[in-house]
């Protein structure tokens, strides 16, 4: 895959690269702030950006921005936001669209697990943050669909937000493929979303429910 | 050169050398030289009676003499001074004539003309009153007024030496140095009437002058209604003086006090009008002037119905009456004062009794004192009029909003004891005295006005000091978890990231030991020692978003979001916000709600919470209510108080409504500028 980095921490961007690029990724650039950020794209059309929500110009959420610039010039680039905090509303609507990965910036430690969720990403998938995805579906309702799920299907709806296939639920799982789509399909019925064999947008309806019920919810 | 040299002369002489000065140096001499022969007369002669009238006359004729030379100082143009040192000079002449006549022999001759001397006295009297206050007649017509007052009594004294009949006693045998004749004595009686026409003509140019005088000629006329009014008050005397001694005596003393009244009135008038408050001299004698008049009547008819009652010497009774009405008349003199203030001087009443009210109101607490400005406004219809609080140990003055005012330099003080505590500017004319009244009256509530003042500003400068360190506490807190952010974590992060990039270079052979005896398992010691750096940065994390969730960056609506979406138990939101508020703002407004929220979930077994932010008419409002057991109480060191704090530190309203068994109200009020 080829990467830009956009992250204006040193030890953290220079690291990440190192990593990445020991797994045989192509850093074609790495960028210290949002505006030189969105340059290296233009000039080097990656595969997937990775951003820090958190960078100069104004240090605030300059590199969200810069990402939602990025979506709109190149609907196919993959673009992973990293963040040292939970945000679940816009980060929710952000992946909710596809092609988008919001995670806690010390998911890189686990490689390979980040590598996934950059493929993911690349080829149009997405990537939320667990942490972001228990607040999702753990908060307790009265009169929640997301109630009458099953123990299972809940930790099977909980990968799917994280924006998981089905083989990669099932590897996570150890579950077998076949198990896995049972409670997929289960829990569509339940949350009265449409099946369908492509599994990215599977995830995004999954996604997209997420997030009107927490837009729903504050 | 010799022609401007003289031109210039002249020009000093003319600017110098004035009509009235001439006529007034004239007087003096005049005066002078009568005196210096009076007093001859009353060395060479013997008659002690005489003494007493002359030195008197002398005095009170020579005190108007100088007050009328002072006053052609100052005006050197007005002929009023000049009269004014005539006034004197004709009573020490008419002193003197008297005096010379009796005690020098051979000076009888004298005599035939101090018969109709008496009309003299009145003349430079009636001319004040037709000159005053400019020296100008009020309109050429009145030269006539003027004429006949000259010509009359020279007249009337020639045709009275002439008539026949003897001088009056002691002078019974002194012949006529003119002659006897018929016709004189009728003259000399028709000349009595023209004179009265011509004193009430020069009385009435006074009311004339009034109607077209300015302010200070207005103040001027009123100073010689004043000194006019010493005139009744000799017919006062004159009445007390027979009702107490049986004769007229005490006339004298009025008499006298009329030559000093008219001069000294003339000369304050004419020197310093503004000197005291003319208004409240002239309503102040009035009153007195009725309030005598009235024990003066309550005493006759005292003394004459005791005369009836107690036969013989009624003068204890007398005097007992007198006592009685005069401690009657006390409170009566206070309300006629009112009365007559009304009528003559209705600003002074209305201003004095305006404080008054304005004073009991406050205290009353129905009005406040800062209202002291626009009610002096009101009460002396001068809508410009300002006051000015001193502010204790500051020099500037401030209005009563404290807002800094000039006060100008025209500005009256207001006192208490040597402290200046503020400054009253009327932009009106208003008369020193008066002026020095008002400030009096105000002071009290310029002070309360000024302490209310000083400790709103101590107030405002300690809620300043509570909210900038709330403030300063907010961006520590903001500082410190940017650093664990950007630092600790980060560089946790990194570390991890580090080993992982080792861990991927062990040799397959280390690897491949790993199962061999006592060979560290480096991999997997990795792998912990990883897993341990994640923990500590997701506890790190936990820390931070503790000191201040950064979801506050977005604002405070996605804040609160994220904070009920960690709750476990169902929350109703609802915020009305249209963002952009203060930091401080929305910081506090988070604390109450997660404060507020996390007292729920520990203590209150509510089934539901409902979370409300509105933003209205200025104010932030931040309502959580829940369901739960009540009894909720703000216990000092407790969370709730501390909320209490922060929100009363940006000048908010923070309550507690929490009824045992009624679930639990948290309430804060911020106010938000807009």
């Amino acid at each position: 895959m080829r990467v830009v980095i956009g992250e204006d921490s040193a030890l953290f961007r220079e690291g990440l690269a190192r990593l990445l690029a020991d797994t045989g990724q192509d850093i074609v650039a790495t960028a210290v702030d949002a505006p030189s950020l969105v340059d290296a794209v233009r000039r080097h059309r990656p595969d997937v950006a990775v951003i820090d929500v958190r960078m100069p110009p104004d240090n605030t959420d300059d590199g969200a921005r810069a990402a939602r610039t990025l979506r709109a010039d190149f609907p196919d680039l993959g673009i992973v936001l990293l963040s040292q905090h939970v945000e679940t509303r816009h980060s929710v609507e952000l992946v909710s669209t596809g092609g988008f990965g919001y995670l806690l910036k010390d998911r890189v430690l686990d490689v390979d697990d980040f590598l996934d969720a950059l493929r993911r990403v690349a080829a149009g998938g997405s990537a939320l943050d667990a942490e972001v995805v228990s607040r999702l579906v753990g908060s307790n309702r009265r009169d929640d669909p997301l109630a009458s799920l099953t123990p299972r299907e809940t930790d099977v709806l909980a990968q799917m937000a994280e924006g998981r296939t089905n083989a990669g639920i099932a590897r996570r799982l150890y579950l077998t493929e076949r198990t896995v789509e049972t409670h997929v399909s289960s829990i569509l019925t339940k949350l009265g979303l449409a099946g369908g064999p492509d599994d990215h947008r599977r995830v995004l309806a999954v996604l997209a429910y997420l997030g009107r019920h927490s837009a729903i919810t504050g | 050169m010799p022609a401007q040299g003289s031109r210039t002369g002249l020009r000093i002489y003319r600017e110098y050398v004035t009509l009235p000065r001439v006529l007034a140096v004239a007087a003096a001499a005049v005066a002078l030289v009568a005196t210096g022969l009076g007093g001859v007369a009353l060395r060479d002669g013997s008659d002690a009676g005489g003494t007493a009238s002359f030195v008197a006359g002398a005095v009170i004729g020579l005190y108007a003499v100088v007050l009328g030379l002072l006053v052609t100082r100052r005006h050197p143009a007005n002929l009023v001074g000049a009269v004014l040192a005539w006034t004197g000079a004709f009573l020490i002449l008419s002193s003197a004539s008297e005096t010379y006549t009796l005690t020098v022999a051979g000076a009888d001759q004298l005599a035939a003309f101090s018969e109709g001397s008496w009309m003299w006295l009145y003349v430079p009297v009636a001319l004040l009153a037709l000159l005053f206050p400019d020296g100008r007649l009020p309109s050429p017509r009145w030269r006539m007024v003027a004429a006949g007052l000259l010509t009359v009594p020279v007249a009337f004294t020639v045709l009275v030496a002439m008539s026949p009949g003897p001088y009056p006693a002691p002078y019974d045998d002194v012949p006529r140095p003119l002659g006897t004749h018929q016709w004189a004595a009728p003259l000399a009686i028709a000349m009595l009437p023209l004179f009265l026409g011509l004193l009430v003509a020069s009385a009435v140019s006074l009311f004339r002058r009034r109607r077209t005088a300015d302010a200070v000629g207005r103040d001027r006329l009123k100073w010689l209604v004043v000194a006019g009014l010493t005139v009744p008050a000799t017919l006062l005397l004159c009445w007390t003086s027979y009702l107490l001694l049986g004769d007229a005596d005490l006339v004298v003393v009025g008499l006298a006090a009329m030559y000093v009244g008219i001069p000294t009135a003339t000369a304050i008038a004419m020197l310093r009008h503004d000197l005291y408050d003319v208004d409240r001299v002239l309503s102040g004698t009035i009153t007195y002037g009725l309030v005598s008049a009235a024990l003066l009547s309550v005493l006759t008819v005292a003394t004459f119905v005791s005369g009836l009652v107690v036969p013989g010497d009624s003068t204890i009774a007398a005097a007992a009456a007198t006592a009685i009405c005069a401690v009657l008349l006390s409170p009566l003199r206070n309300r006629l004062q009112r009365k007559v203030d009304e009528k003559l001087y209705p600003v002074r009443r209305g201003t004095l009794a305006a404080i008054e009210d304005l004073r009991r109101r406050a205290h009353a607490g129905i009005a406040r004192p800062e209202e002291l400005e626009p009610v002096l406004r009101a009460a002396m219809a001068d809508p410009d009029l300002r006051v000015g609080y001193r502010m204790p140990g500051g020099t500037a003055m401030v209005d009563a909003a404290g807002n800094d005012r000039r006060t100008g330099a025209g500005a009256t003080p207001v006192l208490i004891g040597d402290d200046e505590i503020g400054a009253i500017t009327f932009s009106r004319g208003c008369p020193a005295p008066l002026a020095r009244e008002i400030a009096d009256a105000s002071a009290l509530l310029v002070e309360v006005v000024r302490l209310r003042l000083e400790l709103r500003a101590a107030l405002d400068a300690a809620d300043a000091g509570r909210a900038r360190l709330l403030r300063v506490s907010y961006a520590e807190r903001r500082k410190l978890e940017r650093d664990l952010h950007d630092g600790a974590q980060q560089r946790l992060v990194s570390l991890g990231m580090s080993l992982r990039l080792a861990q991927r270079h062990l040799d397959q052979q280390q690897l491949a030991q790993r199962d061999v005896d006592g060979a560290v398992d480096v991999d997997g010691l990795l792998d912990t020692t990883v897993a341990e750096l994640a923990t500590a940065v997701a506890e790190l994390r936990q820390v931070a978003h503790g000191l201040r969730p950064s979801s506050l960056d977005d604002g405070l609506g996605p804040a609160l979001s994220n904070l009920t979406s960690k709750v476990p138990i169902p929350v109703e939101l609802d915020i009305q916000a249209n963002g952009s508020l203060p930091d401080e703002l929305t910081t506090t407004a988070y604390y109450v709600a997660s404060e507020a929220v996390a007292n729920t979930l520990k203590h209150a077994a509510a089934r539901t919470v409902v979370l409300k932010v509105a933003q209205t008419d200025g104010q932030l409002r931040v309502r959580v209510t829940d369901d739960g057991l009540g009894g909720a109480r703000v216990a000092t060191g407790s969370g709730l108080a501390g909320l209490s704090d922060r929100v009363a530190a940006l000048g908010g309203t923070f309550r507690v409504l929490s009824p045992p068994g009624g679930g639990t109200t948290v309430e804060a009020v911020l106010p938000c500028g807009s």
